[in-house]
């Protein structure tokens, strides 16, 4: 289908079948992809808040193994394919509330979650769900379903249709508001948790809304399109370079980044062979990789420093 | 004043009742581990009451390491009393919600973290936390709240560093400005820890001025110091804190800088021979002792 088809299908021209292709196939991909790069790039910003660690990204919580463990599990079992997404969400979500509950610290004043802590048992947790699949996937599984996970963890939108983009946008949209809404929070939160407290902000509170979101939109995510790498480290990144102050206009500026970056890659994976589709998360880490390293180059000190 | 006239004159603001306090860390430990038995006393703080008197400055003094902090924490609701309770105005501070406290009482650790990207009028707006919903932006004030932050812009000399990054300032004009959001906080109570560390003595005094200030404004305060005579010079009341043992409290005296200061008590807190002289204008200057030879 060339522009100039589409275009004059915008206005009600145009033959009937390619309506139903836009309708149907590209039009879902295209807000799949927006979605995806949204709440990546948005998870990522809030948990880099965070942990005061521009390193972080949205699979730092576990959400990424425990969702792969998820399919694993369902590919070996044998469930219906189209019950992948929700696999993944429940797997993801359940694995990320396992490492907030294994960070909390225990009752009392300092009652909250503790960062350090959090990142330790997203690693370790993390390790141990990957080991789990390297083990288990060779014994019982045949090679088929271990080329099914393969493909799944590679991530990709293709065949996404608006019965899998709808209920992942229905829990994503709700955790970008909060998230959105979550800034003066974070800048609390950066004063440091004693202060933040004697500003009257209910610290563990805070702490657990702003990673529920980000878990929701890496969740969801993840059950929409398997692992996409990166964006959820580059998209914040871009974001506080042209945003250089505010919370709040930098989230949304890192919503917009990922939103894009998404966009491009996943057009990129539908066109650099023609005829055959790229899997765009390797796609992604392969164009998205350069450009992190480009841009730690030029600003090394700082992103350690912060 | 002496204690009883203040007393008889002035309201309550803070009560302390026999508070008890432990240092966050051995906390955990001693349960595990049944330490009681080693250190005499696990407690930072222990068995402490008092009451704290509206419009007045209390000064908490005391060697490193006796508690000063920790009885500050304690107070300002950032630790929880292992045994005894503290009362804000009547009312149990562990009984506010984090958001009503902090309407009422400002806290200032002894050193604040501030990200590096942070502007002076971010920080100051960012005590108004306590009186916004959650979900407005701290910028957001209504036309009563405006003209308090240019109250307190101008009375801290802020009016030319607002736009600066907090990072290039100066230690005395981060001091301000951190004041100044405790100030937003439009608090009754200001307990700070060591305002003067790390600032040179003009910015001291400046700092002790805008106290004094603050408290003919009808603001309580309390602040741990380590200098005698900056106690002596802006304190109405002095506690005097020692480190706790079996057989005795935290409270080491309290009373009027004059008197406690000077006391034998006093020198057996620091451990040092102080000694103090009247000067004419009825202030009371403290000095150390000159240490004789071979004694």
């Amino acid at each position: 289908m060339s522009p100039l088809q589409a275009w004059s299908l915008l206005y009600g021209h145009g033959d009937e079948a390619n309506l139903q292709v836009i309708r149907e196939i590209r039009l879902p991909r295209l807000l799949s992809a927006a979605l995806i790069g949204l709440a990546l790039s948005t998870a990522g910003y809030l948990l880099q808040k965070l942990s005061r660690n521009q390193l972080a990204d949205p699979y730092l919580t576990g959400v990424s193994s425990g969702a792969a463990l998820g399919v694993a599990a369902a590919i070996l079992i044998g469930l219906d394919l189209s019950l992948v997404p929700l696999i993944a969400l429940m797997g993801g979500a359940a694995t990320s509330l396992l490492v907030i509950v294994l960070s909390s610290r225990g009752g009392g004043s300092t009652a909250s979650v503790s960062i350090p802590r959090l990142l330790l048992s997203g690693i370790a947790l993390s390790s141990i769900a990957s080991a789990a699949i390297n083990l288990v996937m060779p014994v019982f599984g045949t090679q088929t379903m271990a080329q099914g996970l393969s493909l799944w963890l590679l991530g990709g939108l293709s065949g996404r249709n608006w019965s899998e983009l709808l209920p992942a946008a229905c829990y994503t949209l709700p955790a970008l508001a909060v998230a959105l809404m979550s800034s003066k929070q974070l800048r609390l939160l950066s004063l440091g948790e004693e202060t933040a407290a004697s500003l009257g902000l209910d610290v563990r509170k805070s702490q657990l809304v702003i990673l529920s979101s980000a878990i929701t939109l890496t969740a969801g995510a993840v059950s929409l399109s398997g692992l996409v790498g990166f964006v959820g480290l580059i998209g914040p990144h871009l974001a506080r370079r042209f945003v250089p102050q505010g919370e709040r206009l930098q989230l949304a500026a890192s919503a917009l980044c990922g939103c894009i970056l998404t966009l491009a890659a996943d057009l990129g994976a539908r066109i650099i062979l023609p005829g055959q589709e790229l899997p765009l998360g390797s796609l992604m880490a392969v164009a998205g990789g350069p450009i992190f390293i480009y841009l730690l180059s030029k600003s090394l000190d700082q992103v350690v420093e912060r | 004043m002496t204690d009883a006239q203040i007393k008889s004159q002035e309201k309550v603001k803070l009560q302390l009742f026999s508070l008890d306090l432990s240092y966050q860390k051995v906390r955990q430990g001693t349960a595990k581990q049944g330490m009681e038995s080693k250190s005499a006393l696990p407690l930072a703080v222990h068995d402490v009451s008092f009451s704290l008197f509206e419009g007045e400055i209390l000064a908490i003094m005391g060697a490193n390491g006796c508690g000063k902090s920790t009885l500050l924490k304690g107070m300002a609701r950032a630790l929880k009393p292992n045994s005894g309770k503290v009362e804000f105005e009547g009312e149990n501070i562990w009984a506010l919600s984090p958001k009503q406290f902090a309407s009422k009482v400002a806290y200032l650790p002894q050193s604040l973290q501030i990200p590096d990207d942070m502007k002076v009028i971010e920080l100051i707006n960012l005590g108004r936390n306590p009186h916004q919903k959650w979900w407005q932006p701290s910028s957001h004030m209504d036309g009563k709240e405006r003209a308090h932050l240019a109250e307190v812009i101008e009375k801290l000399d802020l009016g030319d560093l607002k736009e600066r990054n907090l990072a290039h300032l100066s230690g005395g004009e981060r001091q301000r400005a951190i004041i100044a959001m405790a100030l937003c906080q439009r608090p009754s109570l200001l307990l700070m820890d060591e305002p003067l560390s790390g600032l040179d003595f003009r910015h001291q005094l400046e700092i002790l001025a805008y106290l004094k200030d603050l408290r003919r404004d009808g603001l309580t305060i309390v602040l741990v110091l380590h200098d005698l005579n900056f106690a002596a010079h802006i304190a109405n009341r002095v506690a005097l804190l020692q480190k706790p043992t079996e057989a005795s409290n935290s409270l080491a005296a309290l009373g009027v800088p004059s008197e406690v200061l000077g006391s034998n008590v006093s020198k057996s807190v620091f451990q040092v021979d102080i000694d103090c002289i009247e000067t004419g204008d009825g202030r009371t200057v403290f000095y150390l002792k000159q240490e004789k030879e071979n004694s």
